[in-house]
């Protein structure tokens, strides 16, 4: 990469950022409504505060809402500059610190269920493909398919009910088991891992179909092509063909899918953090969008475009490593 | 492909029956009984009177001070349990709490408060009438999120010496002490050095002269923990720990005995009736849906005629049965609910009547001169769009077939619940359907609600209760404005029943129906759970954690 690209990719990155920054701030604004005049319920028997309209006032002058709106924006890109993201009206604490709380397990269950998925994906994918037109690859891709088919929340609740309330395995919800204290890092990690389990479980087998029908699909693509023919004729193994030479070029789309689907996981996030009552990021978003708590949906918006830029980044340098073609 | 279509299907109704097993496995008869009231039901006499621990539903609702709970939630109740109040409420009205007697002047204007002697801080400091004043003071410059007064109906607080302490107002108001008795009362010698009490966050915050303290709190997890104050000056704390835990499904964390008490669905009330081991009653219906019309936009539905068909035509009973499964009350046309005190059983009913409902339109000049089944009067078709909340949608066609058999055409409009309640305050809508809680409250906001007389308290309430826009009714404003200003409980009471039936005949909205969820508890763990007498959640009540002895005994 000479300077000349890489300065054009800088600037691209910083416009990128600026737009994100401009739709994160704007856009919570122009839904109907304020965080202080809710005046009904989001589930039956909740309870909500009342407000009078003067205490309504008071709260709108605290955080600043009473502010010309370019003004409120020029303060947020000045605080933003120094690193302050702002306090959220409804938890009450710093947007930075419920980004803090919650995101790393947010990341958790996703990366681990990123990592599970695409790794099964692609041996099934591989076994499958190589086993094509017999009749262990129509079953795995029928009951895949099939499998793909159950919406994740359903799926959740389905292992709940096998793993929590059948078997009794696991425990029914949360991250950690509530007021413990641990003798150490490992039994920490432990209690950690069994509370993860099937959220990671839940969303990886979600993500599971997409990577080995592609996986698989891909490879048969590959397997007609002449280097897979001269691979043969140069007196290679059929495993070494097929893992060396097919999947490799198989992979890929693999890479760019996992890539993307990393900020897809989001959304799948929230559905399976609810079943689990797991205190992920896409549960506080989703709560932040119905009080309308604007400073926080800014923070989580602007750290999941951050995030997924860097993904987007980390698939080019990773595409490099797998195909020479692609670095200049 | 035809094979794995039938593979894909049969796999997917193993799933589906898997799921229905799981979810309702005792899924045999319906209940009638929902409609019986709150002494409904089960099996053993008296459970636990004490308790070391008891395990509730939890999740995070802020750190529990009056300034840094979430505005949503049962967040005020958490702050309840460690912060006292002037006065507190049992099942039939307040009681003595902080104070222990009050004097109101003949003029409505002032109120003295004589408080407990030897009541003291969870930090030992003693509590005094200071306290008092300086809550009030501090909190005219600091909003709490809940549990506040309204600042703007205060004139002064006045300490007369330590222990009396006395209000003054600027106009009477009927209902102070019912706001007292939720005005919860914070440390002078805490609070006087804290400019920002929205970031007050350590360990002296949550220091009240409460029944419990604070042991933990994880706002990460969503879990407290709450010990007994040993040091409390009122009656004894009959369960020792409390802790709230996260849950993902309440009923099966109930089943499995992660938590002690947790709400049920109707379809499954079969699996703990009649079973020694619980108890099982229905909550108050303090929680409801209501219909608002927009008169100010649409003048037809000024015709109190035609908001009368519209009460005629629309199915309340069967919103009850389809919608809530029998655990609802349908909604009185005089507002208050049939559990709420001061009800008053007489008023017009409108059960469900289609031919009332066809003849008042003919009568108000509503025929359907075009044949196309809705009804017109000079142009003008009486057909509107619903607004209401995504999850609300099925209420509305409900409403919609019933309306449509009157001839009024209905377009349900489902929007995201904040933008419903923005259209509501600004009047942009026509008609509309929201639902929220506080029917038990005392019977004052039937006079914030419906009257569009100013005054200073609740002049301008915006939450909750939002007042109607464009209606308006010369004999309810004058009854609301005697109302406010009535000092004898007794003599309110009979306005407030005049109100309801003023009300009823004149239809200012509808409500649809009121929920009365089915609580359920483990009788071996605690029995003590009672209803404030304005409030639906048990849970919520501070004398449910308590002995029921001296000021708190049961009523």
């Amino acid at each position: 990469m000479n300077e000349k690209t890489r300065n054009t990719l800088i600037i691209r990155f910083v416009i990128t950022l600026l737009v994100i920054l401009a739709i994160n701030f704007f856009l919570p604004r122009m839904m109907p409504g304020d965080p202080f005049s809710t005046t009904s319920s989001d589930v039956q028997g909740e309870d909500i505060v009342t407000m009078t309209e003067e205490q309504r006032q008071y709260f709108i002058s605290y955080y600043g809402m009473d502010l010309p709106l370019h003004e409120q924006f020029f303060r947020y890109l000045a605080n933003m500059a120094h690193g302050d993201f702002g306090q959220s009206i409804y938890y009450k604490i710093p947007v930075t610190s419920v980004i803090l709380i919650h995101l790393p397990w947010t990341i958790l269950i996703i990366f681990c269920a990123t990592a599970l998925s695409t790794a099964v994906g692609i041996i099934l994918g591989l076994i499958s493909a190589r086993n094509r037109k017999k009749r262990s690859d129509r079953v795995m891709m029928t009951g895949l398919i099939a499998f793909s088919e159950i919406p994740s929340f359903l799926l959740g609740i389905i292992l709940l009910l096998i793993f929590c309330v059948w078997l009794k395995l696991l425990p029914l919800a949360g991250a950690v088991t509530p007021f413990a204290h641990y003798a150490g890092v490992v039994d920490q990690a432990l209690d950690i891992a069994h509370h993860a389990f099937l959220p990671v479980l839940t969303l990886a087998l979600a993500q599971l179909t997409g990577v080995y029908l592609l996986t698989r699909n891909t490879l048969i693509t590959v397997s007609s092509k002449d280097y897979i023919r001269t691979a043969y004729a140069k007196g290679l193994g059929e495993r070494i063909v097929w893992t060396r030479h097919a999947l490799r070029n198989a992979l890929l789309p693999v890479v760019t899918r996992t890539g993307f689907m990393i900020g897809l996981m989001m959304g799948g996030a929230v559905l399976v953090e609810t079943v689990f009552s797991y205190p992920g990021i896409g549960l506080t978003l989703r709560s932040a969008v119905v009080n309308r708590d604007y400073a926080l949906i800014q923070g989580i918006l602007l750290v999941t475009a951050v995030s997924i830029l860097l993904c987007n980044l980390l698939v080019d340098q990773v595409y490099r490593k797998l195909d020479p073609r692609v670095s200049d | 492909m035809k094979k794995s279509g039938i593979i894909i299907i049969v796999i997917a109704l193993i799933c589906l029956a898997v799921v229905l097993a799981g979810c309702t496995s005792q899924n045999s008869s319906q209940t009638t009984s929902a409609s019986t009231g709150s002494a409904a039901t089960s099996g053993a006499g008296q459970g636990a009177t004490q308790a070391e621990i008891v395990h509730l539903t939890g999740g995070d609702y802020g750190y529990p001070q009056p300034f840094t709970i979430y505005p949503r939630g049962p967040g005020s109740s958490k702050v309840g349990m460690i912060f006292d109040s002037l006065l507190e409420r049992d099942e039939k009205g307040i009681i003595p709490w902080l104070a222990e007697r009050w004097e109101i002047s003949a003029d409505g204007k002032e109120y003295t408060f004589y408080l407990r002697k030897g009541v003291k801080w969870q930090d030992d400091l003693p509590f005094t009438a200071n306290d008092v004043k300086f809550t009030t003071e501090y909190e005219m410059k600091n909003v709490p999120v809940s549990g506040g007064i309204e600042t703007e109906l205060i004139d002064s607080v006045k300490v007369i010496d330590d222990n009396t302490v006395k209000f003054i107002l600027k106009e009477p108001a009927s209902s102070f002490l019912y706001k007292i008795s939720s005005y919860r009362i914070i440390p002078e010698h805490i609070y006087r050095n804290v400019t920002d009490p929205a970031k007050f966050l350590n360990k002296s915050a949550v220091i009240g002269t409460g029944p419990y303290k604070l042991a933990e709190y994880n706002k990460e997890h969503g879990s407290y923990r709450y010990v007994a104050n040993e040091g409390f000056w009122g009656p004894r704390v009959a369960v020792k720990t409390v802790e709230f835990i996260p849950v993902s499904n309440e009923l099966i964390a109930f089943d499995q005995g992660e938590i002690d008490f947790s709400s049920v669905t109707p379809d499954i009330l079969d699996k703990y009736k009649d079973n020694p081991k619980y108890r099982l009653v229905q909550q108050p219906d303090f929680w409801g849906y209501e219909f608002y019309f927009n008169m100010k936009k649409y003048p037809e539905l000024k015709d109190v005629r035609v908001r009368q068909a519209f009460a005629y035509a629309i199915n309340r009973s069967e919103l009850v049965d389809k919608i809530q499964r029998g655990a609802g009350e349908p909604g009185n046309l005089g507002i208050l609910p049939d559990n709420h005190i001061w009800y008053n059983a007489d008023q017009p009913e409108y059960a469900w009547d289609l031919a009332k409902a066809k003849t008042l339109l003919d009568e108000a000049g509503w025929k359907d001169t075009d044949g196309d089944g809705i009804r017109d009067k000079d142009g003008k078709k009486l057909s509107y769009a619903l607004s209401l909340a995504s999850t609300e949608v099925r209420i509305g066609e409900l409403i919609k077939e019933r309306l449509k058999e009157a001839g009024i055409d209905i377009q349900v409009k489902a929007l995201e619940s904040k933008a419903r309640d923005t259209n509501l305050k600004k009047g942009d809508f026509e008609l509309l359907v929201s639902g929220f809680g506080g029917w038990g409250q005392d019977a004052d906001y039937l006079r914030t609600r419906y009257s569009d007389a100013k005054t200073l308290s609740g002049s301008n309430t915006v939450a909750a209760q939002a007042s109607v826009i464009g209606y308006h009714n010369d004999a309810f404003n004058s009854l609301a404005a005697s109302e406010v200003k009535e000092l004898d409980d007794a003599k309110r009471k009979q306005i407030v029943f005049e109100m309801q039936k003023v009300l009823a005949d004149d239809i200012p909205t509808i409500p649809l129906f009121y929920t009365k969820t089915w609580d359920v508890w483990t009788l071996p763990t605690y029995d003590g759970w009672m209803n404030m007498y304005d409030h639906h959640a048990r849970t919520h009540s501070k004398l449910s954690y308590l002995v029921r002895e001296g000021i708190a005994a049961k009523r």
